[in-house]
């Protein structure tokens, strides 16, 4: 057996070697991006295990307030009362400092120094925590900052900057540096301590926290009863969480790149199919040979098997290899992702988990194996006699494709099931993958079909040539379909991400214009770093911008992101009159419809998205309860709008409001609307100079912000496209090596014809005719993949994913690429293969008598 | 040469066909290629097979090769039936008994000549550096000795037909089965090779099929075939 492979084989491989990297190439394409996914991933979740772990320290339990809000302090009496356990309070949030804001959010903990020893361990980099003045902490508002912090912004003890808080930038003195250890060892450095007094008075509000961390001596479980017991219904006792809802969110959007491994993984099976067909043929006198000297059936069919298991196992080991250095790439995208709005982690280094290198390997070499499956058998099927008598295959094929088409059929009909009563998760990738075979399955009968449909046109087109290569087709539809559906596959990529990614950027732009009401819009979010990551601005901002010349309008936004029914929502406090008013003058509703005015103003009821409606199976007339501040509120459900601001759902409030219940009054932005007439560019500069005066604030129109969305989701599918730019590629590659076994198995055949008569012209010109026939089924059936893919499956997936059940929008610039690049491939392919065609030798083609 | 590692006795032939009826299906039609032959063949047999076109020749040295298996009757070789074998049993009663010379040589393109003389050996499970003195002896002995790493494209048809002649001796087969040997050779290399077959026809049986009348008299035993049988 190894003889077999050593000179059988390996030395064919070695003289195509070109062929056999293009096969592991394949295998690494669909491994790589997985492997990038999976360990991007891994890396973030190991990521924010490490972070949770230093932060926590040696708390063992949390204490807060059950649904959501503020503990009060005074729940700390209560719990030192219970004997073994020890009780700190921890205010927890994110902010920006005031001059850096670019450089993301910060986390900042408010502390109890006096009770903070028997938790973490903070290592000053000089003197320790016991030794921290206390008049310094007490008389100003210090911190407790690390060395990274320190040296990155070159701050010393004692030195004084701006973080941002609710009432806008505050003065905080460095009380302390600390090493960049334990605790101070998170997210990068970026972490502040606060004394828990300056904590509550900067940002929470007096008596208020948090939590409460609470260590135990003895068992945690019965400490955890007796705290209960203590403490009563309106607190949860629950060990330290692993996970966030904001972290699975992003990391569910990066996996939702792996579904389109799964795709690529199955044009690379087709590709390989291909190209060891291709190699078979070719070898088919030597196996014919091997046949005759005495290799059994299943030793050949072993040698040939083999070959698809090294291309694949090779072929994985480069795609785990490849995707280790795209997760580097990948985590770096995840990380802006995650911390959008709240500084949750960094991840520094990129953790690769063994089960997914053993799943990669594994998946890759049994999607090699399955391609080479048919080739293996073909080979062992070889009669030593026709090789004798003919010195190839018989030429001959089959055209029945009954069976193949009635289980095609029966995919697509699975995949518009699936996708139409969406029942699991994942329904929508799974449509996706159905309806991807179904097509297989179901061309070669249209191609067979089609080409005897075609027959009489071609050959009156272009006479014998035009014939022959109908015939041709019409003789081996399932060759011809594999190449076209290979070809399909990676045309339908490139069309169903494009018709999502436009179909995202079309609605969204519409939807833009109906929302934002603003001339002008003020707000000290930085785009770049994400649309949350940004200070709050101070409610006095709506009068300054009142105040400027020429405006009509301004209307005060608050966007906070709070708990929910396990996810994370948006809260969007809008002045509801000044928006109406914004909206009547341009004779739109925008998101607040007239008949929910009234409740909105009046506290009793929201609006909600629709996202958040399918999300949290709420509808218009529905009652919505809150966790607020306050304590739970209940609104009537007005009504359900269009908004595409949060993936996880939005709530419409009033902010006078949210104002009351949250106790903040500050502003996320500050929507302004000039008189009409008004010199718009002009007016720009006006607000730009009115709003200066707040550090880092932007003043953006709507095609700003729309630019910007635009950009993040290009972003986000660019390794999309890099995929699909490398799919198309390989499957130029592949039907070049269906058309050349096409040309070698009909050697004779072509060596006869032109025997008697044919012109190399003519001879090459049935293999381009045929080529072009192949690439129009491919591109055509791209095009039919690619937005029936696009128009149920993935667009089912994109609203597993996001709540979005955004419209497919037809990207005919991309069809018409599509379409042209299969003809182009066709003709690039047909011309390597006539060349063959054109240079064979009549007496060698016709010497096997 | 050495002698014969599968042999039979004398007085059991090498290869013999009993009332041998084939019949292949072409579409439609069914096409008698043999018509109740019956033979025997001996070691020590230079027997030539003639007859034109659509005579059965082919099939003769496809039964005889264990390449395929007759529709009626019986095909021995080397003393054993093929009617109860498999493939797998009927390929490996071919490696160890019978060695093939083709009509175009068929070398394996990616092998050097003393590769492809190896290749049944080892095909057979022998230890490599055996097969390759083996194989190295006999293409010595076939005027090859300067050869041995040269590929196919490097030799000439003599050359080539040498060194298949080689591969066919290299697991010592009782019998040697030859299809058109000299049918793509010029005259002198023709009976250059006719030559050696026909000393090795000493320890053997071998069978050549040919149309060439010339090739065809220079056997012990000459065997005319017409319309599947033998007149």
């Amino acid at each position: 057996m190894k003889w077999i492979l050593r000179y059988f084989s390996w030395r064919y491989t070695r003289r195509h070697p070109l062929r056999a990297v293009l096969n592991m190439l394949v295998v690494a394409l669909g491994a790589a991006l997985f492997v990038a996914v999976d360990a991007s991933n891994a890396s973030t979740v190991e990521a924010f295990r490490r972070m949770v772990e230093r932060l926590c320290g040696n708390a063992q339990l949390h204490v807060v307030r059950a649904g959501a809000g503020s503990v009060e302090a005074a729940v700390l009496d209560r719990l030192d009362r219970i004997p073994g356990v020890r009780a700190a309070p921890v205010i927890q949030l994110s902010t920006t400092m005031t001059r850096a804001r670019s450089d993301g959010p910060l986390m900042v903990l408010g502390l109890d120094f006096r009770r903070e020893a028997d938790f973490r361990r903070w290592d000053m980099t000089e003197g320790d925590l016991a030794g921290l003045d206390p008049v310094a902490f007490l008389l100003r508002d210090a911190a407790i900052v690390t060395a990274r912090f320190a040296a990155r912004h070159g701050l010393k003890a004692g030195a004084i900057f701006e973080l941002d808080t609710p009432s806008g930038p505050r003065p905080v003195a460095v009380g302390a540096i600390v090493k960049d250890e334990g605790p101070a060892s998170v997210l990068g450095g970026n972490l502040l301590v606060l004394g828990l007094g300056s904590a509550q008075k900067l940002f929470r509000g007096a008596g208020r926290v948090d939590r409460v961390e609470i260590c135990v001596t003895g068992d945690a479980e019965t400490s955890a009863g007796r705290i209960r017991e203590a403490l009563g219904p309106d607190y949860e006792v629950r060990p330290p969480p692993r996970t966030n809802s904001m972290l699975d969110e992003a990391l569910s959007r990066i996996q939702a790149l792996a579904g389109i491994s799964v795709v690529a993984a199955l044009v690379g099976l087709f590709i390989i199919y291909n190209s060891l067909s291709l190699s078979v043929v070719e070898r088919i006198r030597e196996i014919g040979t091997l046949r005759a000297l005495g290799a059994t059936r299943g030793q050949v069919f072993r040698a040939v098997l083999g070959e698809g298991a090294v291309i694949g196992l090779l072929g994985s080991a480069v795609g785990i290899g490849l995707g280790y250095g795209l997760a580097f790439l990948l985590l770096e995208r995840a990380s802006q992702e995650v911390n959008q709005v709240a500084a949750i982690v960094t991840v520094e280094d990129v953790v690769l988990p063994l089960r997914t290198a053993l799943l990669v390997a594994a998946a890759g070499g049994a999607t090699a194996l399955l391609a080479t499956y048919v080739p293996a058998r073909q080979a062992m099927t070889v009669s030593p006699i026709e090789m004798i008598r003919h010195g190839g295959l018989p030429t001959r094929g089959g055209g029945r494709c009954g069976l193949s088409c009635a289980v095609g059929l029966a995919c697509l009909l699975l995949a518009a099931a699936d996708t139409r009563f969406p029942v699991f998760p994942g329904a929508g990738l799974a449509g996706a993958f159905f309806a991807f075979l179904g097509c297989a399955l179901v061309l070669p009968q249209l191609m067979l079909w089609g080409a005897r449909l075609m027959q009489g046109t071609l050959a009156r087109v272009f006479r014998l040539p035009g014939r022959l290569a109908a015939d041709n087709l019409a003789m081996h539809p399932q060759r011809s379909a594999l190449t076209a559906t290979a070809l399909a596959g990676t045309l339908a990529l490139m069309i169903s991400a494009a018709a999502i990614i436009l179909g995202f950027k079309v609605h969204s732009a519409r939807w833009m214009e109906e929302a934002f009401a603003f001339d002008y819009t003020v707000t000290a979010a930085d785009l770049s770093a994400g649309f949350y990551a940004g200070a709050p601005l101070p409610e006095s901002l709506l009068g300054e911008l009142a105040g400027i010349a020429g405006v009509e309008t301004v209307c005060g936004v608050r966007e906070t992101i709070v708990p929910h029914g396990g996810r994370d929502i948006r809260i969007a406090a809008v002045d509801v009159a000044a928006y109406a008013r914004m909206q009547a003058r341009r004779g739109r509703t925008g998101l607040v419809p007239p008949a929910a005015r009234g409740g909105l103003v009046a506290g009793t009821g929201a609006v909600v998205s629709g996202n958040f409606a399918m999300l949290h199976g709420v509808a218009a007339g529905h009652t919505l309860e809150l966790e607020t501040p306050a304590g739970r509120r209940r609104f009537d459900v007005l009504d359900v709008v269009e908004d595409y601001m949060w993936p996880q759902g939005t709530v419409f409030l009033d902010r006078a409001v949210y104002k009351a219940l949250w106790n903040d009054p500050s502003l996320s932005t500050v929507d302004v609307q000039f008189r009409e007439g008004d010199d718009l560019a002009a007016a720009r500069g006006r607000v730009k100079e009115a709003a200066g005066r707040h550090p880092g604030v932007q003043v953006l129109d709507r095609a700003d912000i729309r630019r910007e969305a635009h950009r993040v989701l290009d972003q986000t599918f660019l390794f999309t496209n890099i995929q699909v730019t490398v799919a198309i590629f390989v499957g130029i590659l592949g039907i070049v090596n269906t058309l050349v076994i096409s040309v070698l198995r009909r050697r004779r055949e072509i060596g006869l014809l032109r025997a008697v008569g044919m012109t190399r012209g003519q001879a090459a010109g049935m293999v381009v005719i045929e080529s072009a026939l192949i690439a129009a089924a491919g591109g055509l059936a791209g095009v039919a993949l690619g937005l029936g893919a696009a128009a149920w499956p993935l667009s089912v997936h994109v609203l597993e994913l996001s709540g979005y059940a955004v419209p497919i929008e037809i990207p005919w610039a991309k069809l018409g690429l599509s379409l042209g690049a299969a003809m182009g491939i066709g003709a690039v392919a047909g011309y390597v293969a006539a060349r063959r065609a054109a240079g064979l030798s009549v007496i060698e083609a016709i010497g096997y008598e | 040469m050495t002698e014969g590692s599968e042999t039979t006795p004398p007085d059991v032939p090498a290869v013999e066909f009993r009332a041998v009826r084939k019949i292949y299906t072409q579409g439609k039609r069914a096409v008698t290629a043999l018509d109740g032959v019956s033979l025997a063949i001996r070691r020590g047999e230079l027997v030539t097979v003639m007859g034109p076109s659509g005579s059965g020749k082919s099939t003769l040295l496809h039964l005889a090769g264990c390449l395929d298996l007759p529709t009626s009757g019986e095909v021995r070789v080397a003393g054993e039936s093929t009617a109860r074998l498999d493939d797998d049993a009927l390929t490996l009663l071919r490696r160890r008994a019978i060695g093939f010379v083709f009509q175009f040589f068929n070398l394996v393109p990616t092998l050097t000549a003393v590769e492809n003389v190896c290749l049944p050996a080892l095909l057979n499970g022998e230890d490599r550096s055996a097969a390759r003195e083996r194989a190295e002896t006999l293409l010595r002995r076939m005027g090859l000795g300067d050869r041995l790493d040269h590929y196919p494209d490097e030799l000439s048809g003599g050359e080539m037909q040498r060194v298949a002649i080689s591969r066919a001796l290299v697991t010592d087969p009782g019998i040697l089965l030859a299809d058109e040997p000299t049918g793509n050779l010029d005259t002198s290399t023709g009976q250059e090779v006719l030559g050696i077959l026909r000393e090795l026809s000493r320890d053997r049986a071998v069978v050549i099929v040919t149309h060439d009348e010339r090739v065809g008299g220079s056997g012990t035993r000459l065997l005319r075939l017409q319309d599947g049988r033998l007149i």
